[in-house]
């Protein structure tokens, strides 16, 4: 494990943001775009340690939850939640390849899918929208899980680590 | 360490309470404080990757402009006979004592943020109560329907596209008259449905508002349907929509007041 600046973790999650939030339009496949931020709080929550990982996690969160109409702190809970669970686990499944990663990618945005989904039924919003809301989590997974590689390539340049080896 | 996790759990549940409880309102108005707060670099990633994205498309930009140039050279000659119509519209309606209908007063806005998620589509732009822009307020584009303002702040408003799963316009086909109800579908496409089975509509007409809501007024261009679908056993037909905006490239758009 490393431990990465919490200046260096800002200015990453920070780019991730005002990309995903101002420019991934240009990117987007059938209204369906990637989602960096959550690869972003998977490879810190991979490769640093818990105060990173929770710091990185909310960051992002507010970020997400600011643009998006999801109830606010939805995506906050989502991201701390996975981060939590991957940093705790990070020796136990991780290898640096790029089908894991995109594996890691997919499974991730799954799971936040499936809390926010929760999180938005809890509030009254969305409901009866469960099957439209299945499929486009579906195809953002597969964009996400896609495009995981390229993302932990860069981040891992802009903070300068390696992500773990699984023992 | 025990009192930190209880802690955790104790927020998570009081978090959950009020997003249960509260009204929707309140529970988003921090986002507005963020976005406010992130105004500026928003805009200047915006403004970035636009140019970015306007270089790497030079070379179709200059053979729109011929195309354009084109097109604008034909709409000026009808639009000197629309005036011709118009004026003789003007009379005749002065004929039959019509009343005038208002003309709507449309403010510019441009667009500061777009939706991060897949789960829904929304736009921000930098517009709110203070230039009268209002909850359900119309916004449109050149080219068609955009939405309508979901929330707002004083500087900013929330946009939900016609795309989005949530929303719904009441429309109907321009040229058979045929009416439906718009659903969104997150794909940049949307539905329109409820048409009865036996339904005039073919691949290639074009769906407007009908003016049947508070909300949209009529005649408001939403797509093309490019296609038919006829479920098994339905009782009615669904028409695919493409809209006729191209919300990927949205950078202006217009509020009706």
């Amino acid at each position: 494990m490393h431990r990465v600046g919490i200046i260096t973790i800002i200015m990453i999650v920070i780019c991730a943001g005002l990309i995903q939030v101002a420019a991934l339009g240009y990117v987007e496949i059938a209204g369906i775009k990637p989602d960096i931020l959550l690869l972003v709080v998977i490879f810190i929550a991979l490769s640093c340690q818990q105060p990173e990982t929770i710091k990185a996690a909310i960051i992002a969160g507010v970020i997400k939850d600011m643009a998006s109409s999801s109830v606010f702190g939805s995506y906050m809970l989502a991201f701390l939640a996975l981060g939590l669970l991957l940093n705790y686990n990070q020796r136990r499944f991780y290898r640096e390849r790029p089908l894991t990663q995109m594996l890691f990618g997919f499974c991730s945005y799954l799971f936040v899918a499936i809390f926010i989904l929760g999180i938005n039924a809890i509030a009254h919003r969305g409901l009866g929208l469960f099957y439209i809301y299945l499929n486009i989590a579906f195809k953002g997974a597969l964009y996400t899980g896609a495009v995981s590689p390229m993302v932990f390539f860069v981040a891992s340049k802009m903070s300068r680590v390696r992500l773990i080896h699984a023992v | 360490m025990k009192i930190k996790k209880s802690i955790a759990g104790l927020a998570v549940i009081l978090y959950i309470a009020l997003i249960y409880f509260s009204p929707s309102q309140y529970i988003d108005k921090p986002k507005f404080i963020f976005l406010y707060i992130a105004k500026l670099p928003l805009n200047l990633t915006h403004t970035l990757f636009r140019n970015v994205n306007s270089l790497a498309h030079s070379r179709d930009m200059i053979q729109e402009n011929r195309c354009l140039h084109e097109t604008v050279g034909a709409l000026t000659l009808q639009l000197s006979q629309y005036k011709e119509v118009e004026q003789e519209n003007a009379r005749l309606r002065e004929l039959l004592n019509f009343k005038k209908a208002s003309a709507s007063k449309l403010v510019a806005a441009g667009i500061i943020a777009r939706d991060s998620s897949n789960f829904s589509d929304t736009i921000v732009i930098n517009q709110g109560h203070k230039q009268k822009i209002r909850i359900d307020t119309v916004v449109v584009a050149e080219a068609g329907l955009v939405g309508r303002v979901y929330e707002g702040s004083p500087s900013m408003s929330r946009v939900i596209l016609v795309t989005d799963p949530n929303s719904r316009v009441s429309a109907l086909c321009s040229r058979s008259r045929q009416i439906g109800m718009v659903y969104g579908t997150s794909s940049n496409l949307c539905e329109l449905r409820y048409l009865p089975l036996a339904a005039d509509i073919v691949v290639g007409d074009e769906i407007v508002t009908s003016g049947f809501s508070d909300i949209y007024p009529k005649g408001i261009l939403i797509g093309k349907v490019i296609k038919i679908v006829r479920e098994p056993r339905g009782l009615s037909l669904t028409a695919i929509v493409s809209p006729a905006v191209n919300f990927a490239s949205l950078e202006e758009v217009l509020c009706i007041e």
